[in-house]
């Protein structure tokens, strides 16, 4: 029943995003962060890359938000490990996406990520 | 019950208090107990009408351990949900989070199964707070661009 809804809400969400450009629209989110300090978080873009993504323009979509984009497999593995996982099936992706030294790494390209962005 | 004198840990006399409530005041098996009608200070073990009070601590072979730890599954890390925050609701937040998840996994297997609950549930905390910022931020953005539209 909550796996339904929150399935619901994000692909809800994602329909949002494939019909609106957050570009053009002034009507979404905004970035508490970069709204306080001026400078960009690590997600900044990511609403406008992934809008980009759903009408398949990959070459935007990194443009605004390259991190998003790497993102987006190990979290799609993640979801599915985490909702998909019916009879243990996927229990060796798990351990790999669950491993330290993978989130460790992720941690650190992420940080690496945000201050990047902000000195360039 | 009777009413029951005690010698508490510098042998000083205490009480009088009700049996049954000797032991939330540090009474034990072996500790000097005396009422009305009793010739002298006594073992509250060795006492009838108090024993079975203390028949947990009747020394012999302990009960086995509290069945928590090792057989309780594993807390949940919520990786995804960490990862999300950080990706989608545009806050560093979520790396807290994210830095928590790890955590989890890795506290468990160590056997500090108590710190590994602590760390999911600090997981959730930031998560949640990153998730109302989000929603915050929709209905702020929301309202800019009501006023931009207006002007
Ligand atoms: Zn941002």
């Amino acid at each position: 029943m909550r796996k339904a809804a929150v399935i619901t809400a994000i692909l809800l969400a994602f329909g949002v995003l494939y019909a609106v450009d957050p570009e053009r629209e002034p009507f979404m989110p905004r970035c508490l962060f970069h709204w306080l300090t001026g400078l960009d978080c690590p997600a900044c873009g990511s609403q406008r890359a992934l809008h980009q993504l759903f009408h398949l323009h990959v070459r935007e979509a990194l443009a605004y938000n390259p991190f998003l984009v790497v993102s987006l497999p190990y979290l799609g593995a993640l979801a599915l490990c985490r909702w998909f996982n019916d009879g243990g099936r996927l229990d060796r992706l798990k351990s790999m996406c669950h491993h330290p030294a993978v989130i460790r790494l992720y941690l650190v390209l992420l940080i690496a990520w945000w201050v990047a962005r902000n000195l360039v | 019950m009777k009413e029951y004198y005690y010698l508490n840990d510098r042998k000083e006399q205490e009480g009088p208090v009700a049996g049954e409530d000797l032991p939330r005041y540090g009474v034990g098996r072996s500790t000097l107990v005396w009422a009305e009608g009793m010739a002298q200070w006594t073992p509250a073990g060795n006492v009838p009408e108090l024993a079975p009070l203390f028949q947990s601590q009747n020394g012999g072979t302990p009960p086995p351990p509290p069945a928590g730890g090792s057989a309780e599954e594993k807390p949940d890390n919520l990786l995804v949900w960490s990862i999300l925050a950080t990706v989608l609701c545009c806050l560093p937040l979520g790396i807290v989070a994210i830095v928590y998840s790890a955590k989890v996994d890795t506290l468990w297997t160590q056997g500090r199964y108590e710190e590994s609950r602590e760390a999911a549930s600090k997981a959730k905390t930031f998560c949640l707070i990153s998730l109302g910022l989000g929603i915050v931020s929709a209905i702020l953005g929301f309202i800019f661009g009501f006023f931009s539209a207006l002007m």
